[in-house]
């Protein structure tokens, strides 16, 4: 367990739990802020400057396709929901930490009769279906961290949603 | 053109096809993980990971190595901002900065 005096960063935690430490880091910074990171084992650090030179050298263009992709996806994400609810469709899309990223306005037929709240995470008022519904994200965690799901696995619709989760962490 | 890698040689087409893709992945998200790939296997790396924060919230992908890291990261609790790192982040603008670089500054 770690100090609760210690300051808690994301290198620490990647040399602290012998994982391996962090590789080169990018901020592409406009309105956007961008961070790649590649990484290896601890003992084989610190990255050879011609690696981090390589990077550098391909660095505008990956700037140039992150900024195009970030601005695109929650995009599409809306357009998807938004497309659902104009033929009527209830849809919400969320993260992989339950977290509603958008919904539409057909969602609001279901409230509070059968949806407590959209603010944050996506409530079911009927508590039995809202522990199904709390059991069915968390497998969707599972499989994501045995990769059986995520942008890795599923097609591109399915992409743009779960490439909308947590990462605040490693902006840090 | 060629790069000298450790031992190895990668050719320039290799890091050509990566901006390829990278392009490619502007339009169609799915192609990051190849891009991830690509990276990882070009400096010699474990794995690589891509988060980006905008108004609208924060995104990320991963190799799914990266995933389980950032899934017991994520159970330790609040982060301490890195002042240090914020602080090379500002001073070094147009590129990339290694951990080492990070913790020596």
């Amino acid at each position: 367990m770690r100090s609760s005096r210690k300051p808690f960063t994301w290198i620490s935690f990647a040399h602290g739990a012998s994982v391996g430490a962090l590789g080169p880091w990018s901020a592409i910074r406009s309105t956007d802020l961008i961070v790649l990171n590649v990484a290896r084992h601890y003992r084989r650090c610190p990255f050879e400057p011609e690696h981090v030179g390589r990077l550098n050298a391909i660095r505008p263009h990956l700037a140039r396709a992150c900024l195009i992709s970030s601005r695109l996806s929650l995009r599409r994400v809306t357009e998807a929901t938004d497309a659902l609810g104009r033929v009527g469709i209830a849809a919400a899309a969320i993260d992989f930490e339950g977290l509603t990223l958008v919904e539409n306005g057909c969602l609001n037929a279901f409230m509070p009769a059968m949806l407590a709240s959209l603010r944050e995470r996506l409530v079911v008022a009927d508590p039995r279906a809202d522990d199904l519904y709390c059991d069915a994200v968390r497998a969707l965690q599972i499989a994501r961290v045995k990769g059986a799901v995520g942008p890795f696995r599923s097609g591109p619709e399915a992409s743009s949603l779960a490439e909308c989760r947590l990462g605040m962490e490693i902006m840090h | 053109m060629h790069w000298a890698v450790g031992d190895k040689t990668i050719a320039g087409d290799f890091w050509g096809s990566v901006i390829d893709r990278a392009n490619e992945a502007a339009m169609f998200p799915v192609n990051w993980a190849r891009v991830l790939d690509d990276l990882t296997a070009g400096t010699d790396s474990a794995f690589g990971s891509l988060a980006a924060v905008d108004k609208d919230g924060v995104r990320s992908v991963e190799s799914s190595l990266a995933g389980q890291l950032i899934s017991e990261f994520k159970t330790w609790g609040p982060l301490t901002a890195n002042s240090r790192l914020a602080r090379d982040v500002q001073a070094r603008y147009h590129g990339f900065l290694s951990d080492h670089d990070v913790l020596a500054s």
